[in-house]
């Protein structure tokens, strides 16, 4: 296990790069759901169903 | 006697007349690049030799600043009194009338910008073949500046903020930039530049044949 | 979404654990895995771009227009984590962070146009005069990536000789290649479902008038 995270001496690289990637991911699938949860509640409260 | 390229003749007319009459709008950008050359051995010292290397790349890179920023006086004046609108409503195609008002632009700010490249070139003591190779690159650089740039003009027209502007073509300048330092520093090096001048005609061809048309295209699109 | 997760738990996996160490780069070329894939999907994305874009322009398709306007968020974060992992990957490999290399710096060129579609689309208020403007800016761009992409390429191969080139063994080993491509393919299934996301509430907030909007949200507040 230990191995596996040092990657050889390369630990750092890989997993910043790894970790950046993911945050980047992340951030790109929830921010449109966000969205569209704002728009659907903006739009329900102008209908006056809320 | 009226073909189809009175219209166009015309509107080359009257932007030179233009501009003419505003001579401090010609001016402008000529000072504007003096001065940024001045810039350079202020900020780099005044090593000879090193000047020398980077003379060439600072004058193109300069000359491309300032087309960028005189760019946006294209269309704007007769964007806001309604002229632009008059082109799109006459019968004639928009896109020849665009052509016209493009090349006076660079007829207006390329010209004298290589003219005084030259000058400021031969005065930093330039090589004579670099001088040729960049009289060469900027003859057949500039107007390729000004066609692209007249796309994102025509697109940016009437938003606040010149910054978008120049963020949109800088991209688009860069193969430009590149094979014009190619040629210049092949020159520099006694090597043949025909190859990159090939490549930069090639480009112009391009730009004249494409560029109007995507001018036409969103200028039509901002006044729909 | 499920069958990307899915596929990016495979290619992790295979690539992460399975696949063995690079004989010259050891264990850093697994950086591989999430570069190539965000490279390759940066350039497939600005094309589904201009595509979609260019669909929107001639048959005024609004989803078409949709389309482009949510893929540009994407497509230019896949640029950029190609260009950070590049730079780590760099930096063990190359001993900096950044070098001129080629294909960086296209990358970055790649970036740039990306960002300035983004800034375009941001500074109007009618999405639909946004949309046919991007499109334009789309179309001009991808005109301009093969010049900019060997342009690019030619000035670093002249200007400084060769420098690192990734695969210079004809055939990467099939170990290694079979997580690249599930990966590719994961990266491939996660942009669509991100793009449909995104397209989604573009469309909710273009149609907010609309009535099916309205029967939408009744059922679905009624059925809470």
């Amino acid at each position: 296990m230990n191995e596996f995270i040092e990657m050889g001496g390369y630990g750092k690289f890989v997993w910043s790069a790894y970790a950046i990637w993911l945050i980047v991911m992340v951030i790109n699938y929830v921010q449109p759901m966000i969205r569209e949860k704002k728009t659907v509640n903006e739009l329900s409260k102008r209908l006056g169903l809320k | 006697m009226a073909t189809r390229f009175t219209p166009f003749i015309c509107i080359l007319k009257r932007d030179l007349i233009i501009a003419c009459r505003n001579r401090y709008e010609l001016i402008n950008p000529l000072l504007f690049f003096i001065m940024v050359i001045v810039l350079f051995p202020l900020a780099m010292g005044t090593d000879q030799t090193m000047l020398r290397d980077i003379t060439a790349g600072m004058i193109w890179v300069t000359a491309l600043l300032a087309s960028t920023l005189s760019l946006d006086a294209m269309f704007r004046t007769d964007f806001e009194d309604g002229s632009v609108e008059q082109l799109t409503l006459s019968n004639y195609p928009l896109t020849l009338l665009v052509g016209a008002k493009i090349l006076a632009h660079w007829l207006v700010t390329g010209v004298p910008l290589i003219l005084v490249s030259l000058l400021v070139g031969y005065i930093l003591s330039l090589s004579y073949a670099a001088l040729m190779a960049l009289f060469i690159t900027l003859l057949l650089g500039t107007p390729i500046l000004s066609l692209i740039g007249a796309i994102a003009v025509a697109l940016t027209i009437g938003l606040r903020g010149g910054m978008l502007l120049s963020l949109l073509i800088l991209p688009l300048y860069m193969p430009v930039l590149i094979f014009s330092m190619l040629a210049v520093n092949n020159a520099n090096d006694g090597l043949s530049i025909s190859a990159e001048c090939y490549f930069l005609a090639g480009l112009l061809v391009l730009a004249i044949t494409l560029a109007p048309v995507a001018t036409a295209a969103s200028l039509r699109i901002r006044l729909s | 979404m499920l069958l990307s997760l899915v596929l990016f738990a495979v290619g992790l996996y295979g690539g992460l654990v399975m696949a063995p160490a690079d004989y010259q780069q050891g264990d850093s070329f697994r950086i591989i895995y999430i570069h190539v894939p965000s490279a390759w999907m940066s350039l497939f994305v600005y094309m589904v771009m201009a595509i979609s874009g260019g669909i929107g322009l001639i048959w005024h398709m609004k989803i078409a227009e949709i389309v482009a306007r949510s893929s540009a968020p994407i497509g230019a974060s896949f640029t950029f984590i190609a260009l950070v992992t590049g730079a780590i990957w760099g930096k063990p490999m190359w001993g900096t962070w950044w070098v001129w290399d080629a294909r960086l710096t296209s990358e970055l060129i790649l970036l740039f146009l990306y960002l300035g579609f983004i800034a375009l689309q941001s500074a109007f208020e009618d999405r639909r005069v946004a949309a046919r403007a991007g499109a334009i800016l789309a179309l001009v761009g991808i005109v301009n990536i093969p010049i900019i992409h060997y342009s690019v390429e030619w000035w670093n191969t002249l200007h400084q000789g060769p420098t690192v080139t990734k695969f210079d063994s004809p055939s990467i080993h099939l170990s290694m290649l079979i997580p690249l491509l599930i990966m590719s393919l994961a990266f491939t299934s996660y942009y669509f479902s991100v793009m449909l996301t995104r397209c989604r509430s573009e469309i909710l907030e273009y149609e907010a008038n609309a009535n099916w909007v309205k029967e939408l949200l009744t059922t679905k507040t009624a059925s809470i």
